[in-house]
Formats: structure tokens, sequence, C-alpha cells
């Protein structure tokens, strides 16, 4: 991200359940990885290495679509995969055109588009979800660290009250989305609030970066790499929910 | 201005408007296009508010001429172009934000020298206050003008100026004493020496070409210094002031117009929406229409009194929380890969994006519509 930024904070611990007990989503499913791995992840290293890591973890050399037919992966990854998965068995990935590239850090994201793949698989939802609570964190910790170093009139930026209160909206978009998330039943519809509160986070932490948030190489390509997730692999609506 | 024909006016603008939604995407992918042919796409010496001597072709409706060097015929016109392009709009050439300042602040000589310069072909111009680590407190800045024998130096790096890369003529703020009243601006010929415009790449509003000015002892002369002959409270920072408040109403309606865009999109790509979706949608309508109320009045406040800001700051705060609001619900409106299917939304999105930083931030527009309501400047009924 920026690197004029300390790096933030660790991070609470790698998203204990607010009660203290592991949540019923920390049932790691058989296998697979945890999920909230891929949010310290993002949080430490950013999307495209969350991303390559859950790739890593739920799709290994298959091209993930979303619900919408996208795929958006790193570089890399992108490349090392030879296939998807239609809705009539397996396919090569040859000669599959690129829709874009979205630069973040010092890689660029890569979208495609499958012609008639198979439903998403689950898994990859949920971590794309957990990978954009990372981000958000990361984020927020950014932007907290960006205006402890701003002054007006000699004082901190961070301490002005109109500023803490932005702050505080965002930190508890941030909470709602793992408080949702560490008690993931399943529920599409809670999947769905979770990116809508983290989009809302996403924002609010622009506002708070001020133009620096504006620029194509600033904390602001993250937010759109985090957004371009949720538009590429949002969770399935009520009717296509299993 | 009567409402029809102002409504007259905004006909005009749609038509006008066709040729910049053509080249959105391109100016997108590559804002110096700006240069090379958007000038010639739409009539841009009738669109920027050219004083009548400068202009004398001007747009006409009902056969009166129209300058666009109003805020209410320029909030009109310019919403229904940013519906296009904001970006095509903001990359247009002629005074900007400079021309309010030349406006308040310039002798005979200056104003003559600034308007020659800038209706001679399409010029560029800019508006140059904010600094790397001064934005929303622009009383901070550090860029110098300082005295060198029988001239000036200027001295400092500004942040996030808008079309300085292809301007030929701008203004910056500068500090000559310490306090408020140290702050005096100057008009700049970017080929001096010591002066240099870096374009800085964003997210949305590419056409606009945001930079970073850096001047190392750029020479300036006693004729460039603007205000000189005015008195000691009539600066830079009062020009500066008033100017915000003529260009918010402006800034204003660009986001209005991205929402209307937004809107536009969204019921013209999907057919059969369910009840609920209905149902925000109206509310979005109810919304744009309430906001273009606001921003007309706002217009219409900067017209008549360009010291009081408190309705500009108002319009500002709602047409930009609308832009951004609307852009984002639509990409989840338009089902899964919105943004890779429609490029033009996920432009819009990016584009609204920007209005919260222009002219100020939210939270400084906040402040400036509290402390205008807390001093009875919103004409309610208090004042009646
Ligand atoms: C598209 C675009 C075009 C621009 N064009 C120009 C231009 O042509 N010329 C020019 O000079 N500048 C221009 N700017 C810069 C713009 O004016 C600044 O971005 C703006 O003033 C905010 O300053 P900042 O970015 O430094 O944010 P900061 O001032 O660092 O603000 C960071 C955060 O702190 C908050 N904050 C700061 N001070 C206060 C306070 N006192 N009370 C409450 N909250 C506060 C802000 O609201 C924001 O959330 C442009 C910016 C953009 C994005």
């Amino acid at each position: 991200m920026t690197p004029t930024v300390a790096p933030p904070a660790a991070p609470s611990g790698p998203a204990p359940s607010p009660t203290g007990r592991p949540a019923p989503s920390s049932r790691p499913r058989a296998g697979s990885v945890d999920p909230r791995r891929h949010r310290l992840v993002a949080y430490t290293e950013g999307p495209a290495a969350a991303l390559a890591a859950l790739h890593d973890a739920v799709s290994p050399a298959v091209l993930p679509a979303g619900p919408g037919g996208h795929t958006l992966l790193p570089a890399e990854t992108d490349a090392a995969c030879d296939r998807y998965v239609a809705c009539d068995g397996p396919r090569s990935r040859a000669g599959l055109p690129e829709l874009a590239r979205v630069p973040v850090g010092d890689t660029d994201l890569v979208a495609r588009r499958l012609p008639r793949p198979a439903p998403p698989d689950p898994a990859w939802s949920t971590g794309v979800a957990w990978i954009r609570l990372g981000l958000a964190e990361r984020l927020l910790a950014a932007a907290a660290a960006h205006l402890r170093g701003r002054s007006v009139a000699g004082a901190p930026t961070l301490n002005l009250p109109l500023v803490r209160a932005m702050l505080a909206d965002a930190a508890a978009g941030v909470a709602e989305a793992r408080a949702l998330l560490d008690t993931d039943d399943g529920d599409p519809s809670a999947l769905r609030r979770v990116h809508e509160g983290l989009d809302e986070v996403g924002r609010r932490c622009l506002h708070l970066f001020g133009a620096a948030g504006f620029l194509a190489d600033g904390p602001g390509s993250e937010v759109r790499a985090s957004e371009l997730l949720a538009d590429t692999y949002p969770p399935p609506t009520d009717l296509e929910a299993p | 201005m009567t409402t029809e024909f102002l409504a007259d006016l905004r006909a005009l603008a749609r038509d006008q408007a066709t040729a910049l939604r053509a080249t959105a995407l391109d100016l997108d992918r590559d804002p110096t296009l700006a240069t090379t042919g958007l000038h010639r796409a739409v009539p841009w010496r009738q669109l920027v508010g050219l004083p009548a001597a400068y202009n004398t072709d001007p747009l006409r409706v009902r056969g009166r001429p129209v300058l666009l060097d109003t805020c209410v015929e320029q909030v009109t016109v310019l919403e229904e172009l940013a519906r296009a392009d904001a970006g095509a709009v903001l990359a247009l050439p002629g005074p900007s934000m400079s021309g309010s300042v030349i406006a308040d602040l310039a002798d005979d000589e200056q104003r003559e020298r600034y308007w020659n310069t800038v209706a001679d072909g399409p010029t560029w111009t800019f508006f140059g206050m904010t600094e790397p680590a001064h934005g929303s407190d622009p009383g901070g800045m550090t860029t110098t003008l300082r005295p060198d024998g029988d001239r000036l130096l200027l001295t400092g790096t500004k942040r996030y100026v808008g079309n300085a890369p292809r301007a030929r003529l701008g203004v910056v703020f500068a500090r000559r004493h310490s306090g408020p009243l140290g702050v005096v601006a100057v008009l700049v010929d970017t080929s001096r020496p010591g002066f240099e415009a870096v374009p800085l790449p964003t997210l949305g509003l590419r056409g606009l070409q945001l930079s970073e000015l850096r001047m190392r002892d750029v020479p300036i002369e006693a004729a460039d210094v603007l205000g000189r002959h005015r008195s000691a409270t009539r600066q830079g920072m009062w020009a500066a002031t008033r100017t915000f408040h003529r260009y918010r109403p402006v800034v204003s309606c660009l986001a209005l117009g991205v929402a209307q865009a937004a809107y536009d999109l969204v019921t013209a790509e999907r057919r059969g929406f369910r009840s609920h979706e209905r149902h925000l949608l109206d509310g979005w309508a109810q919304r744009l229409a309430g906001t273009r109320a606001l921003v007309l009045a706002a217009a219409r406040s900067a017209d008549r009194d360009p010291a009081d800001g408190t309705l500009a700051s108002a319009a500002k705060i709602r047409a930009t929380g609308l832009a951004e609001e609307i852009t984002t619900t639509a990409v989840r409106m338009l089902g899964p890969g919105a943004r890779w299917e429609h490029p033009l939304l996920d432009k819009l999105v990016r584009d609204a994006r920007a209005f919260e930083f222009m002219e100020g931030t939210g939270n400084i527009q906040r402040l400036t519509l509290a402390q205008g309501y807390l001093q009875g400047r919103l004409g309610d009924a208090r004042a009646a």
C-alpha cells in the first residue's frame, strides 16, 4: 500500500469469535484451510498475496468463476491455471481473452469472462469475503496512520472530532462484518451484508485519506481491487442459493 | 432568469452533450486526448464563460445571448454535460477557477493579458492551492514568494492541481508574510524556468489530469502579483474563498450529473424491476430533483453574493453523497460482474469519488454550513 505509511499495528489475532470460543465457521471444512487465515494474509500482505493463497487452498490450477462468469486473479496466479470448470465439466482455458488489468501493489489483477462456467464454489466466495475483511482492516489502519502524521493548525488531524466520528463509523463496519463472518452459517444474505458493509467501510476510509486515496498508486487502488472482488464474486442471491 | 429559459438552455446543453458521451471512455483511458481532440468535439468557446468581449458568437436561447458567466447558467449547462462525461467538462480549455480569481483581484493590465491568452485558442489554466501537507488547512501553506533584487521568486510544491500539465497560465497561492493576510495569488506563466507540472495518475476523473506543481525559484515580476492595487484584507485568501463559494455549486452540478447518469444507466439496462427496487428508484428520482433544486438555489446565492458560501456547502454535501450512493448501488442492481459488463458504470463509480475532495471535503462543507446556519445566513423562517 502507501510506502510512507507505518506498518499497521498487529491485528487483534486471527479473528477470535466475540465470545472467545471458536465460532461455528471456524471448523475447517474437510480438505480445506480455515478461511479465517485469508483475512490475516490480506491484512499483512494485501490483495494479490491473499488471492494467491486462497487460490492455492481452494482452486489450484483452475480459474474460479463468479456467478456472472468472470474471474479476477493476480496475473501470476491467472497464468498458472490451465483450465476452468464449465457446466459440462473441465475445459482448457486456452484462448480466453483478457477483459481488463487492474494494477495493485507491484502486480496486476487480471479479469476474464468464461463461457458457461459451472456455479462458483462456496469455499471461494467465503474466502473472498474474509479477504475483503482483512483488506478493510488494513485500509483503516493505514488511514489512521496517515492522519496521525498530518496536522491542522498544529494538532494531529486524527484528533479532530469529525475525523474521529468517521473513523468510528468505519470501525463499526469492520466489527459488524467480522461478527457476521464469525457466525457464518452459510446464509447468503449475511454474506451479502458483509460485502455491503465492507463497501461502506472502504468509502469512509477513502474520505479519510483525502485526495491521497484518489491516486491510482495510493491506498485507493486496494479499495478498487476489493470492490471489484465483491462485484466479481458476490454471494449467490436468494434465488440461486442452494 | 425564468424557469422556461433555463429549461431551454438545458435542452441545448443536452444536445451538445452527445459528442462528449461518445468519447467518455477514450478520454478516461488517455487524458491527453483533451488537448488533441476534445475541444473540437464541442464549441468550447461558448461553454466556458468567456467575457462578452472575447465571446463574439455566444450560445443563444430564444434569441438572447448566453455567456455562461453566471453560476446559474453554468450549473444548468454543465450538469447536462457531466451527465455525458464529467471528466470532459473539467478537461475543457478556458478560465475554470482561475477566472474567478482574476475577476476579483486582477488590475486592467493583468485582466487583459489573462483573457487575451485564454481566448487566443484552446488554452488551459489551473488553480494551485493544495500542498502535499496542507489540503483542508490552506492557511498552513509553505509555498513562498520572496524578493530577489527587483523581482520575486516563487518556490514550493502544490499537489492535486487539475489541468496544469497542459496549461499555459495559472494562479498559484503563495505566502509572502506569516499570518492569514500574508497569502497572495500569483499569475504564473508555465514556460518560466523552474516551473514543472508532473501528472499524477488518478482512479477517476482522469480527463482532468491532476498534477504536482514543482516550483523552484520561478522568477515572478511585480506585475504578476494579483491584487497589488487591493487592500491588505482583499488578497489571496479573500479571493480564494470567494472562488470556492462560486465554484462549489459547479462541482455540485457535476456530481449531480454523474448521479443522474448512473440512474439513467440502471433504468436503461434493466427491465422488470422488483417492487423494492422500484421503491429505491423512486427515492433516487426524488432526491435527484431535490438536489437539483438545491444546486440551483446555491448558484443563485453565489451569483448574488459570492462572500456567502452557506448554500454552496449544503449543495455540495447533498450532491456528492447522492453521486457516491447511486453509483455504488447501481453496481449491485446490474448483477454480478456489472463493472466488467458496463465499463461506463465502472467509470461513473470512479468519477463520483472525486467530488468529496474538490473545493473542500465533506467535513469542511459541514463546518461551513453549520457556521452559516448559526449566523442566520440560510434565509430561513428565523429571518422572515
Ligand atoms: C479530483 C480533484 C481535483 C482537485 N483539484 C484541485 C485543484 O485544481 N487545485 C487545488 O489546489 N487542489 C485541488 N484538489 C485538492 C483538494 O482541494 C484537496 O484534496 C482537499 O482540500 C482536501 O485536502 P487533502 O486531500 O489534503 O485532505 P486532508 O486535508 O488531509 O483531509 C483528510 C481527512 O481529514 C478531514 N479533515 C481535515 N481537516 C479537517 C477539519 N478541520 N475538520 C474536520 N475534518 C477535517 C478531511 O475531511 C478528510 O476526511 C483536488 C482534489 C481532487 C481529488
